[in-house]
């Protein structure tokens, strides 16, 4: 399987459409898988339940919306951030809420970027185009070794 | 009548006839005489033995006759000034005729006044002596006798003189009198031979006592016919002296004579027995004397006991045993209304009421028994018909020997004593009838009142407790000065309010009790429902914290599951636009233009509500701030925007107020991107901002002048969703005004705006904490942030 790039975790189908045909206008769709809940993303992450096959590395990035059903946008991150596995993944919170508790929780959870998902489409556009080439092309990726666990760490 | 006057009592009858008849005697003696003379009778001449008795001098016997004359004349009944005046003439002449033969017998001159009279008779003459003469103590007597018969009405510094004169006259004949008596020669014949007869003797004491008799008013006969003691005392007195004396003395000489005593002896015996005598007279006078007094000390008595009953106050009368009144004084007439004349004769059952009679026979029985009744109460009648309540005391009076005759009574009107007691008693009822104890004590504790109530109290356990503590109280009652304390206290499971009075004249300590179980009660489900009312507050908190919680879930779901169907037809119709322009045409590519304005507009209005909504949950953050630099940071910001236009600023310093700064930048950003907004039809835009006093208020204001509004819409201004506007003129949801509103609200200030149609529009503010009555926000803002006067600044 090649390798994944980006995991988006996005409920609603509207958004990911939108959401793809951005990142599809950058030439990154092939790289992209989706998943439509926060129990999905967390087995997928893991290799857990339906994904326990996956053969693949964790993904470039993780883009993660908030509200979620099953397991919430913000327990996934804290997941994500808690465990030596998965804690070097880059993971952008891309969100319509502009709460403010919303930003704080993310922030300190250890999320590494926040992006409020803007009502005009040109200005989603730009921003997810921007994310997009940041951290998949401008940023340093975590090195293989981030991503072990090793007793005494 | 003078006698009357005077009380003569019985002799008064014979006063004045005495004095005539003594004249008539005289008269009738002197005429026998001179009969005797006249025709040689011896007998009638000297009546008694010559070895005892003389003869009567005619001479004599005339002046006996001319006297006598003269008294009879001068005190005859019907006798007027002319017979007066007569018996005055013979009164004068025998005083000449008796004192020419007194002169006569001193000097022994003969002036022929004896030979007057009876001349040829005289030679019958035998005594020794010019005939004719009478005897020098006859002479004596005649002269003051016949001086006192002229002088009879004349007083001499208030003795009678014809009284003094006869006394001499009578005293004279007096010692001639005994002289007989005692057969002593030289009484009635001193050295001169010629001598008093006895019966002239006699006959000078008659017209003597005539003399005393003829005055009335006063003098010997007032005395001695008195009524009172003094009449008494002065007949027995000199009854006794004027007849005992002599006898005495007669008892000596004859005892002398017969030889009982020697000559020696007999004056001492006289002396002795005349003691004794007299002794035994003046005692006896004095013993009655003393009854007189004692008489009269009684009498005196009994007058002041009259008038104490009479001027007493209270009712006194006396009534027989079969119930007549008998007496009646002044307080009785008072009480009753009756006068004494009217009540006296009268039955008692007079003033005694209908239903009260038979208590009248039960009284009058006691009285018959000897009992006395003290205090009786009892209610009588008076004449005007009035009942009055009266207290009877009654005696019963007895004679000297013991028998009751009648009973005497005491009525004091206790009418208003009777209504006093009424009124006490029914003024001792409330406290009496009080359902709350009250109760007094002295300053030992010892009870002096205690209504029923407190009584009941009394009779509880736990009263016992309270009467202990009781004792306490008095201790500090006796050393402080505390005169009143309020407590409360417990009995028996109630509860009492006590207010004790301390009264330290007389020294006693009251209680009035009020029974608080109630309140007490009341008190504590008051206490309980305060805490059922805090419990439910807390949980109302709670729950309003809960539902805001909710609502701020709300807010966020809204948030995100608004926003997100606005995104997504925003996308797909961009990305139609961009990847289909082709397949559409002008009007297709409008629509979709229309649909993504209006999804944008929406996205706003969610925001603003979302605001909106977020500022009243909110609690207000205040802290001071200046409204200048404010102004200055949102007109900085607004800049950014405007472009190339020409907009003239004029912000004036503006004063620190107390605010929330968050919600007052809003307010801010609202007013000026207004300001900003409706100017941009103008070539220049001139926005002014500023402070202004209205009263005590600091108020600030956004001027500008754009197009303004008419007035007769204001009152929509600040609604949420108004607009004055068209949306294709100036774009807004109409919802920046109603957060404005909310946000001065929030700060207890007032918002409003004035404006005119193409004129431009002000709107006013105040905030509660912009007020310049405080000195040091009124120097802050003064000096102020920013630099006074207008800010320019273009584009």
């Amino acid at each position: 399987m090649p390798e994944i790039q980006i995991l988006l975790v996005e409920d609603s189908p509207q958004d990911v459409e939108l959401t793809l045909d951005v990142l599809q206008g950058g030439n990154l769709a092939n790289e992209i898988h989706v998943v439509r809940d926060g129990e999905e993303a967390l087995d997928f992450l893991f290799c857990w339940g339906s994904f326990a096959e996956r053969a693949s590395g964790p993904p470039k990035l993780v883009l993660l919306d908030l509200k979620l059903p099953k397991v919430d946008g913000l327990a996934v991150l804290r997941a994500i951030k808690s465990d030596l596995r998965t804690k070097a993944i880059p993971v952008v919170i891309m969100t319509s809420s502009k709460e403010e508790q919303d930003m704080v929780s993310s922030y300190h959870l250890g999320a590494n970027s926040y992006i409020q998902k803007p009502l005009d489409f040109d200005q989603f556009r730009v921003k997810v185009k921007e994310l997009g080439l940041y951290w998949l092309l401008v940023n340093d990726p975590p090195p293989p070794s981030a991503f072990v666990a090793t007793p005494g760490d | 009548m003078t006698g009357a006057k005077h009380g003569f009592g019985r002799y008064s009858g014979l006063v004045v006839p005495w004095a005539a008849a003594a004249g008539v005697f005289a008269g009738f003696v002197g005429i026998v005489v001179l009969i005797g003379w006249q025709f040689r009778i011896p007998f009638l001449k000297a009546p008694f033995p010559a070895t005892t008795s003389t003869f009567m001098a005619p001479n004599t016997a005339l002046c006996f006759i001319l006297l006598g004359l003269s008294l009879w004349l001068q005190r005859r009944k019907g006798g007027g000034v002319r017979s007066s005046f007569l018996g005055k003439a013979c009164a004068a002449f025998v005083f000449v005729f008796g004192s020419l033969t007194l002169l006569e017998h001193m000097t022994g001159l003969d002036l022929g006044i004896d030979r007057l009279f009876f001349t040829r008779r005289l030679s019958d003459w035998t005594l020794v002596g010019p005939p004719g003469r009478f005897a020098w103590n006859t002479a004596l007597a005649f002269v003051p006798l016949a001086l006192a018969l002229l002088l009879l009405d004349r007083k001499w510094k208030e003795q009678p003189l014809s009284e003094i004169l006869a006394l001499a006259a009578g005293l004279v004949a007096f010692f001639g009198l005994i002289g007989y008596w005692y057969g002593v020669p030289y009484l009635y014949n001193p050295a001169f031979v010629l001598r008093m007869a006895l019966h002239t003797a006699i006959t000078f004491l008659a017209l003597s006592t005539g003399v005393f008799f003829a005055r009335t008013e006063d003098g010997v006969a007032a005395l001695l016919l008195s009524r009172d003691i003094s009449g008494a005392i002065a007949r027995r007195l000199l009854v006794t002296i004027v007849i005992v004396l002599p006898l005495l003395g007669w008892l000596q000489i004859k005892a002398e004579e017969v030889g009982i005593v020697g000559p020696e002896h007999g004056s001492v015996l006289l002396v002795c027995v005349a003691v004794t005598v007299l002794s035994a007279l003046a005692l006896d006078t004095a013993q009655q004397l003393r009854r007189q007094n004692i008489e009269r000390e009684y009498v005196e008595a009994l007058r002041l006991l009259a008038a104490i009953i009479e001027s007493s106050d209270d009712a006194i009368l006396s009534e027989s045993l079969d119930g007549f009144i008998t007496t009646w004084n002044k307080g009785a007439e008072r009480l009753y209304g009756y006068t004494a004349a009217e009540a006296i004769g009268q039955s008692i059952s007079l003033v005694v009421p209908p239903e009260h009679q038979e208590e009248l026979h039960d009284l009058l029985q006691c009285i018959r028994r000897g009992e006395g009744v003290e205090r009786h109460e009892s209610v009588r009648l008076c004449k005007d018909g009035r009942r009055v309540y009266v207290s009877l005391t009654l005696s019963p009076l007895k004679d000297k020997s013991g028998r009751i005759t009648g009973a005497s009574a005491i009525v004091r009107d206790i009418t208003g004593r009777k209504q006093a007691e009424k009124r006490i008693a029914h003024l001792a009822s409330f406290p009496e009838l009080n359902p709350a104890p009250i109760f007094e004590t002295d300053l030992e504790g010892k009870i002096s009142y205690a209504n029923p109530s407190a009584l009941r109290m009394f009779q509880s356990r736990q009263a016992d407790a309270m009467l202990r503590e009781w004792a306490s109280l008095l201790e500090l009652f006796k050393t402080g000065h505390e005169r009143r304390i309020t407590r409360e206290v417990e009995v028996d499971g109630s509860f009492f309010l006590q207010e004790i009075y301390h009264t330290p004249e007389p020294g006693t300590v009251r209680a009035y009790l009020v029974d608080i179980t109630g309140r007490k009660q009341v008190e504590d489900d008051i206490q309980q429902l305060n805490e059922e009312l805090e419990q439910r507050v807390m949980e109302r908190t709670a729950e309003l914290a809960a539902s805001n919680k909710e609502l701020e879930a709300f807010t966020y779901s809204v948030s995100h599951d608004l926003r997100a169907p606005l995104r997504h037809i925003d996308g797909f119709s961009k990305i139609l636009l961009e990847r289909y322009s082709g397949d559409l045409d002008a009007k297709g590519r409008h629509y979709l233009e229309e649909v993504r304005t209006a999804t944008q507009n929406m996205g706003r209005l969610v925001d603003e509500l979302l605001e909106l909504s977020r500022i009243g949950r909110q609690e207000l953050q205040l802290q001071f701030a200046g409204l200048s630099s404010l102004f200055e940071e949102v007109r900085t910001e607004l800049m950014k925007d405007t472009g190339s236009r020409q907009i003239e600023w004029r912000i004036a310093s503006l004063p620190f107020v107390e605010c929330d700064l968050t919600l007052m930048r809003q307010v801010v950003t609202n007013l000026l991107s207004n300001a900003v907004k409706f100017t941009r039809p103008r070539d220049r835009a001139v926005i002014e901002v500023g402070q202004m006093q209205q009263g005590i208020e600091t108020v600030v204001f956004v001027r500008d002048n754009g197009v303004g509004f008419k007035m007769k819409y204001a009152y929509k201004l600040f609604g949420v969703f108004q607009r004055l506007h068209r949306a294709e003129d100036f774009e807004g949801t109409g919802v920046g005004l109603a957060t404005v509103q909310r946000i001065i609200h929030k700060h207890n200030g007032r918002v409003w705006a004035e404006a005119e149609l193409d004129q431009g529009a002000t709107f006013y503010f105040t905030l509660d904490g912009s007020q310049t009555d405080s000195p040091t926000l009124n120097f802050i803002s003064t000096v102020g942030r920013n630099d006074a006067g207008n800010t320019n600044s273009a584009g």
